[in-house]
């Protein structure tokens, strides 16, 4: 009976792991379809489509675009996330939890009402359907990952090390570069990298602040599905699922998947 | 605090308050600003302030009706994911080191691979030449393929399976936190594994299902993206009607109001959860 | 090497007063130590020395000038932390060179001194480890080795022993006290254990509550102490109460204890007829020879030790004592005895307010 109850616990567990896999599989195998038509399971394998992706202009400049504003969200939010968890810990107590709320705003409420907010803030400033507003916006709600690992990884450092370093000469600045810094380096790493990929998949708040003539990769996708259901658009959906894959390959290297949340 | 400290301390806090000030609080208060403003022909949003759109987003049977509409359905998607998201956690919380982190990956894979692509997949896989149509046809259980796509199941499926992760971690979570030698304990008392699953297991991992369920369903009422994909015109939600409003119909006021309305509702039922829950979860809160 | 002089030195936390007051001068190369129980105020003291904590008022001196308005990175003092605060990313040679580094010292007087610094500690061979390859004696060695190899003013010690095992704090306490005296260095020590205060000291300030208690050399404050409180921190004590019959010149006493009179020694301020505390340390304390003054006792009850046998005894008038009896000697409770106290260990002591 005890063995009867493993098999089905066993089975469940398979069928909803399975259930979690079953898009990501199903892309990844589509995108390297034999056919023409997009199917699954594919009839033969072919990275043809890869390379109607690569010689496509939209996907191109799509994802240049992507990657351009990932990388800007990836180093900016990472330099305000040291200078804000180092603001953090000098506050007292009181205005701790308002600035913590501030800083994960835009991951406390719904991504829509954000976008909203900025399309709407935006377009009075001049700056709506721009790529500066579209970059903000990106930092913006890009900051919360950053943010919360650096924090993290700065409570971990020991006080007394700092009160060592002041008491052998080393000033504020030099012992910041000199002891600190070092050891928030795997909590920078982890949030520009979550950064980094949050920027990069991001739909909706591009959706919104699209600029004119330029598309993000999810957008570009997201067009190209309203006319053609073909494998090309798989191919571009694998390679957004590569990066993803790489992001997470880099913090499990670096730091341990379970340090980092 | 010394003089210097002061300024270093402003100095360290001015970027990170000026830029949330300037593109996170005022877009919010634009929002709500938004709300109160006339439409206008031609312009997104008109010089006059009125409450009268407000009027409209609950006083419309049509607009209630899909706010209602939008509760139930988010409600179910919280309740489905919880029922699915349990049994893997338990899983992910008693697996061993090694494996941890493969299973990790396993949970959070929906997340990481963007909601294109996500509902890219579920679009082949319930397409009239996709897997699950060849596999019905295959054991004979239909004539001809079905039209699985743009209805309500599907959007529902979707959107359980992008949220089972933040259903999952959190009560991982709690189930990680509860001490070891409280099942044991019961054990040693004559419960069966199914007791002390009821009796301390579930109980104790309560804060977790909370924060779960609050984050679902809030993540569900704002879903955009898969309705639109996977439901089409079939599938009203409020935040599609949102986005037209501002999109297509170019009334920045109405919508607003409609978004506004949209997060009260939203507040007010998990309020309300949280009170009910709060009951259950004082005699735990020490764990959480 | 400078000396130091605190005057005035105040400091509280929400509602407690944790320094009320306190006064002290330590001189150049001197070994001072700072001695009580936790909650004392001492490690605040040193903590206001570095410079981590800034008093509500009183002066701090080094070298005759004040150091308050400094911040610790420019006071120029080595502080050894209680849990050795190794930079976990940097080497052994990279920790004790961090200060030279930090001055600018050119790369081979660094390597030089650094190379000095571990000699001294007798760690040269580890000087490529990360500290967390090294056990809880070879850190707290590489921090000593830090903190003096900047030659600074002041050496600051906070309990730089309390996390290691019994055995390593008496080895390393006198590595400390040797590398102070080879440097010449004006020390400030920061220890709740006793023994260790008084191997190691020039001098002791034993604290309590926030304030100095006495201040002296560790035989000042063994056998001198000025109360019971100092006296109970310093050792094993008996105290009995007595009162003065009989004031001689240059502190000789006549007390009288159980309706037995002794002769004894004490402070000069003494007057007859006084209650006061009679200090006899177990060392004091014997059996008598027959016909020698002594003080009437019943054993009450004696525990083999085996080093000897640890008596406890009553007085005529129920006041208890505690020595040390040979084990040859045939007791058994209830006996009657004759105890000899040591004039020149016995000492008087102001009863507390």
């Amino acid at each position: 009976m005890d063995r009867a109850l493993r098999y089905v616990w066993g089975l469940l567990l398979a069928l909803l792991y399975g259930f979690l896999l079953l898009p990501l599989v199903v892309v990844v195998f589509a995108s390297v379809s034999g056919g023409q038509v997009l199917r699954f399971p594919p009839e033969g394998f072919s990275l043809k489509w890869y390379a109607r992706f690569f010689s496509d202009d939209t996907f191109i400049s799509a994802l240049w675009l992507s990657l351009r504003l990932a990388l800007v969200s990836a180093l900016v939010v990472s330099l305000l996330a040291v200078t804000s968890a180092l603001f953090y810990r000098r506050l007292s107590a009181r205005w701790r939890g308002p600035f913590r709320a501030l800083v994960l705003l835009p991951l406390l409420l719904p991504e829509i009402l954000t976008a909203i907010g900025l399309l709407f803030f935006l377009y009075r400033l001049g700056l709506g359907s721009s790529l500066f507003g579209l970059q903000i916006s990106h930092i913006v709600v890009t900051l919360p990952f950053s943010f919360l690992a650096v924090t993290a990884a700065l409570q971990q450092v020991d006080p007394t090390l700092e009160e060592a370093s002041a008491s052998l000469g080393a000033g504020a600045l030099e012992t910041f570069a000199r002891v600190v810094l070092p050891m928030l380096r795997p909590g920078l790493f982890t949030g520009a990298l979550f950064a980094f990929i949050v920027s990069f998949d991001m739909f909706t708040m591009s959706f919104l602040l699209k600029p004119v003539g330029g598309n993000t990769l999810p957008l570009a996708l997201f067009d190209y599905l309203k006319y053609d259901f073909d494998p090309t658009a798989a191919a571009a959906a694998t390679i957004s699922v590569a990066f993803a894959l790489v992001v997470v390959l880099l913090v499990e290297r670096s730091v341990g998947l379970r340090r980092a949340f | 605090m010394t003089r210097s400290s002061i300024w270093g301390t402003g100095l360290l806090g001015a970027p990170v308050l000026m830029l949330l000030f300037v593109f996170l609080v005022l877009p919010y208060g634009d929002m709500i600003a938004m709300s109160f403003r006339t439409p206008a022909n031609g312009a997104p949003y008109g010089d006059a302030w009125t409450v009268a759109n407000y009027f409209r987003a609950v006083g419309d049977p049509f607009y209630l009706g899909v706010l209602g509409y939008t509760l139930a359905v988010g409600t179910l998607i919280a309740v489905l994911t919880l029922m699915l998201s349990y049994p893997i956690a338990l899983h992910l919380a008693r697996v061993g080191d090694r494996w941890h982190v493969l299973f990790y990956i396993c949970v959070v894979s929906p997340l990481l691979i963007g909601v294109l692509v996500r509902n890219f997949g579920w679009m082949i896989v319930l397409s009239f030449s996709g897997p699950l149509n060849q596999m019905l046809l295959g054991l004979g259980l239909i004539q001809q393929p079905l039209r699985l796509l743009f209805n309500l199941p599907v959007v529902v499926l979707a959107l359980v399976h992008v949220f089972l992760p933040f259903m999952v971690l959190p009560i991982t979570n709690a189930l990680r936190n509860i001490d070891p030698a409280l099942e044991e304990a019961s054990n040693s008392l004559g419960a069966t594994p199914w007791e002390t699953f009821c009796r301390v297991t579930l109980p104790l991992s309560l804060p977790g299902v909370l924060a779960g369920v609050t984050l679902v369903f809030a993540l569900a009422m704002s879903a955009f993206v898969t309705p639109a994909l996977l439901g089409g015109q079939n599938v009203v939600l409020m935040p599609t009607i949102i986005i037209q409003q501002l999109i297509g119909a170019f009334a920045w006021p109405f919508g607003a109001a409609l978004a506004m309305v949209l997060s009260l509702a939203m507040l007010a039922e998990i309020g309300l959860l949280t009170l009910t829950m709060r009951r259950l979860t004082r005699r735990i809160g020490r764990w959480s | 090497m400078a000396h130091l002089e605190i005057a005035g030195l105040r400091k509280a936390y929400k509602s407690s007063q944790v320094i009320a007051g306190i006064d002290l001068s330590v001189a150049s190369g001197e070994f001072f130590t700072l001695l009580g129980p936790s909650g004392c105020g001492k490690t605040t003291t040193l903590r206001c020395v570095a410079g981590f904590i800034a008093p509500d008022a009183g002066d701090i001196r080094v070298g005759g000038a004040s150091v308050l308005a400094m911040p610790p990175a420019r006071r120029d003092f080595g502080v050894v932390f209680q849990n050795y605060a190794l930079f976990p990313h940097l080497t052994v040679a990279e920790n004790v060179g961090y200060g030279l580094r930090s001055r600018r010292v050119p790369r081979d007087d660094m390597a030089r001194r650094v190379g000095e610094a571990l000699d001294m500690v007798q760690l040269s061979e580890l000087k490529d480890r990360l500290p967390r390859e090294l056990s809880g004696g070879q850190q707290q060695r590489v921090a000593l080795a830090r903190a003096i190899v900047i030659q600074p003013r002041l050496l600051l010690l906070d309990e730089p022993l309390a996390n290691l095992d019994a055995r390593l704090r008496q080895d390393l306490r006198w590595l400390i006290r040797k590398v102070q005296q080879a440097q010449g260095a004006t020390a400030i020590y920061v220890t709740h254990d006793h023994a260790e205060a008084m191997a190691i000291s020039d001098r002791i300030a034993v604290m309590r509550q926030g304030r100095i208690a006495q201040v002296g050399t560790p035989r000042d404050i063994y056998q001198r102490p000025v109360d019971e409180y100092v006296a109970a921190f310093t050792g094993e004590c008996n105290t009995l109460v007595v009162r003065v019959t009989f004031k001689g010149d240059g502190g000789r006493y006549r007390v009288a204890v159980a309706d037995t009179e002794l002769p004894v020694g004490g402070p000069l301020d003494l007057s007859v007829g006084a209650d006061c505390r009679l200090l006899v340390r177990p060392e004091s304390l014997a059996l008598a020879e027959a016909g020698a003054a002594a003080l009437p006792v019943r054993l009450d009850s004696q525990i083999y030790t085996g080093a000897g046998q640890r008596c406890e005894v009553l007085t005529a008038d129920g006041q208890r004592l505690v020595f040390q009896v040979p084990v040859r000697r045939q007791l058994a409770p209830g006996d009657a005895l004759a105890l000899a106290i040591d004039p020149d260990q016995a000492w008087l002591m102001k009863s507390a307010p």
